[in-house]
């Protein structure tokens, strides 16, 4: 009895834990106070699905000259020494978090998943990424700065010459909507993907969205979305 | 007809209590030395002695005693200060496995430490020491291969958010100044998001978080405004980050408290879900009271003296100005103790309690009555009671503050002089050199253990 009454006094630890492997068709758990699995991997999936609808096939060849940046790199246009022929060479500068939440471990895994979708895509070839920090580091440009004509030929030019050709660089931004109504809560998660033709300039943008309620108890979802629908006030 | 023996099983049980209760608490007294050998080898430590100090913690962190893990915590500083990062690091990550696989209550140590003190509980770090054995990962990491820097900085991170929600949970008060987080997590992880050289907004956040929890830490500010919008450093330089673990961190000495209300208010809890328990199973004639405790032993918080104050920075035989406080760990470890006092008390008088209705039952069921059952419940009671010691383990070796610097340099071979110097700006001694290699567009990491007069480099 005293025991138990010191054990009401004593502050609590992780204790033991289990692991357990998740099967293909399991389900991706809901984060409780943050965007999981859950929602970062349908927003990824849906974002660079619809991206990769939008953007032309850019099967084209390829060439670099002695200066490192082919002067023959417009798609779809004819070169005078080509050295190999395929996909559109896309470089992924990175995601730019401008939500409400940390990221924390999952940035650079939703890097990898953009990066091997895109990857997959017949008419796209990307950039690997350790070139795309050499040459973040050569040129000590930042990856928000890149959207200027000028630096984004000063970063084209500096992975030419690392034998890399780009034809587009694409820009990942992840931003969120709160919306608060006393112990509950909406975060709206954006995923924007930006893709711009080094050559040309022209953008393709395309984004998907997944809301998400927070709770301080079971009820809520109930009382605001389902059988209590409170939440349009 | 076994039950009309003269004395009842009920009354043995109980007097086998207090005497089982005596006993312990002489044998508790008897290992009251224990601490004082982690003591010795923290002064050996502190005065330079690297060899007294491992063979001392090496001693005592072989034996599964209470205070093994402890003296484990420290040893792994001295690995760290013995140029044997990784060593350090898979000691580290084996405490971090061990405490992470405690319990959340262990039943048989916490029925021990009713019948003798906090000591035969399970020995649990504090929160801020949880946080800092993995902040301690990420420097052991830095001063090596730098390959799970940023994991282990993530992970303190997250047990900061983890500790503060319990903390939460729990109704200690004040949660956001008490378990506010440790900018050096924050700062680790800063510093090497900012090195990717692409995910400057992550490097922006950390550095803010930095600068809302330590506002004084000037550098943040400039740390920031590189983050937001410039760059990593000039074309051609690198950068070298001095992590300087600085004087001797705190230690827990016994001390006395006196029985607050918030803590009387929590044992009452905590004997009311007694007395509902034994309502059960007993009359209740026995129940348990809470006694009227004027005082009662606690843990207190000690800063050994130690007279650096700052690591001057001398680059290629040029002052390169000093190392700053980034964490006060004695102001963690102050806040800590400040938030668990009220249970620390709680548990203290709940103990107090059992043992006194105890001791009265045992005296009930000898027969004892009136004076001599006052006399002989002031006896036993008081014996009982006076053997108890406030748990005063604790990761003693960790440094008072850790202090940070950042110097940008061209790409090369340089030769850095880290000297301690106490506050007047005085040298303590010629401290250490080591010569180091600047990459372009990279971070050098430099980890220095001063808990005095010496400096010892971390890295291999």
């Amino acid at each position: 009895m005293a025991v138990a009454a010191l054990c009401l006094l004593a502050a609590g630890c992780a204790g033991r834990q289990y692991g357990h492997l998740l099967a293909n068709d399991d389900k991706d758990m809901v984060g409780s106070h943050a965007a999981g699995a859950a929602t970062w991997n349908p927003l990824v999936d849906e974002s660079v699905a619809k991206l990769l609808g939008r953007c032309p096939t850019a099967v084209r060849p390829v060439t670099f000259d002695s200066d490192g940046l082919s002067q023959n790199m417009t798609i779809g246009s004819a070169v005078h020494a080509p050295l190999a022929v395929g996909p559109a060479n896309v470089c992924f500068i990175g995601i730019e978090n401008k939500s409400a939440e940390e990221m924390l471990d999952f940035k650079d895994q939703l890097y990898e998943r953009i990066d091997s979708q895109i990857n997959s895509a017949e008419s796209f070839r990307v950039v690997s990424r350790r070139m795309v920090d050499a040459a973040l580091v050569e040129t000590r440009l930042r990856p928000d700065s890149l959207f200027l004509p000028n630096n984004r030929t000063a970063f084209a030019n500096a992975l030419g010459q690392q034998g890399t050709p780009v034809d587009y660089l694409m820009y990942a931004t992840i931003t969120s909507g709160t919306t608060d109504r006393n112990r509950t809560s909406q975060r709206d998660y954006l995923l924007t993907l930006e893709m711009v033709n080094i050559h040309t300039g022209d953008t393709v943008k395309e984004s998907a969205k997944i809301r998400k309620g927070y709770s301080k108890s079971r009820v809520g979802k109930w009382w605001n979305y389902g059988v209590g629908d409170q939440a349009d006030g | 007809m076994f039950g009309r023996s003269i004395i009842s099983d009920h009354s043995r049980i109980a007097i086998l209590w207090v005497a089982l209760g005596v006993l312990l608490c002489g044998m508790s007294a008897g290992c009251a030395t224990s601490p004082k050998t982690l003591d010795v080898a923290r002064d050996a430590f502190a005065a330079g002695d690297i060899l007294a100090a491992e063979e001392i913690l090496v001693d005592l962190s072989g034996d599964n005693n209470r205070i093994s893990a402890a003296a484990k915590l420290d040893l792994a500083m001295i690995e760290l200060a013995s140029g044997k990062p990784k060593a350090a690091e898979a000691s580290l990550r084996q405490m971090r496995g061990e405490i992470d696989a405690l319990p959340k209550v262990a039943p048989i140590h916490e029925a021990a430490s009713i019948l003798t003190d906090d000591l035969s509980r399970v020995y649990r770090p504090a929160g801020y020491e949880e946080v800092m054995i993995r902040t301690m990962l990420a420097v052991c990491s830095l001063s090596s291969d730098q390959a799970d820097a940023e994991s282990y900085a993530l992970q303190a991170a997250m047990r900061q958010s983890e500790l503060a929600s319990a903390a939460e949970a729990r109704g200690l008060i004040e949660v956001d100044e008490m378990f506010q987080p440790i900018a050096i997590a924050p700062y680790l992880r800063g510093i090497l998001r900012e090195a990717t050289h692409h995910d400057y907004d992550d490097a922006a956040r950390a550095y803010q978080l930095v600068s809302d929890v330590r506002p004084d830490f000037a550098p943040v500010h400039a740390d920031i405004a590189r983050a937001s919008g410039g760059t990593h450093s000039s074309p051609g330089n690198g950068v070298l980050y001095v992590l300087g673990c600085v004087g001797r961190g705190p230690v827990l000495e016994e001390g006395v408290a006196e029985t607050t209300t918030a803590a009387l208010s929590i044992a009452s809890q905590a004997i009311s879900a007694m007395r509902s328990s034994q309502s059960n199973d007993d009359d209740g004639e026995h129940a348990t009271a809470l006694p009227n405790i004027a005082s009662v032993k606690v843990p207190r918080l000690v800063l050994p003296p130690s007279s650096i104050a700052t690591l001057a920075t001398v680059i290629d035989g040029q002052a390169a100005g000093n190392t700053q406080t980034l964490t006060d760990v004695s102001q963690l470890a102050a806040n800590q103790i400040s938030a668990e006092m009220p249970w620390t008390i709680a548990r203290a008088v709940v103990r107090r309690a059992t043992k006194e209705a105890m001791v009265a039952k045992a005296g009930q069921q000898l027969g004892l009555a009136g004076q001599s059952a006052s006399i002989f419940q002031f006896a036993a009671g008081t014996v009982w009671s006076s053997t108890e010691k406030a748990d005063t383990r604790c990761w003693g070796m960790l440094p008072r503050e850790i202090q940070t610097q950042r110097i940008e340099l061209p790409a090369g071979t340089h030769t850095v002089q880290l000297v301690p110097v106490d506050n007047t700006g005085r040298p303590l001694s010629q401290g250490q050199t080591r010569k180091i290699e600047i990459v372009d567009g990279k971070n050098e990491y430099l980890v220095a253990i001063a808990p005095d007069q010496l400096v010892f480099l971390a890295n291999d």
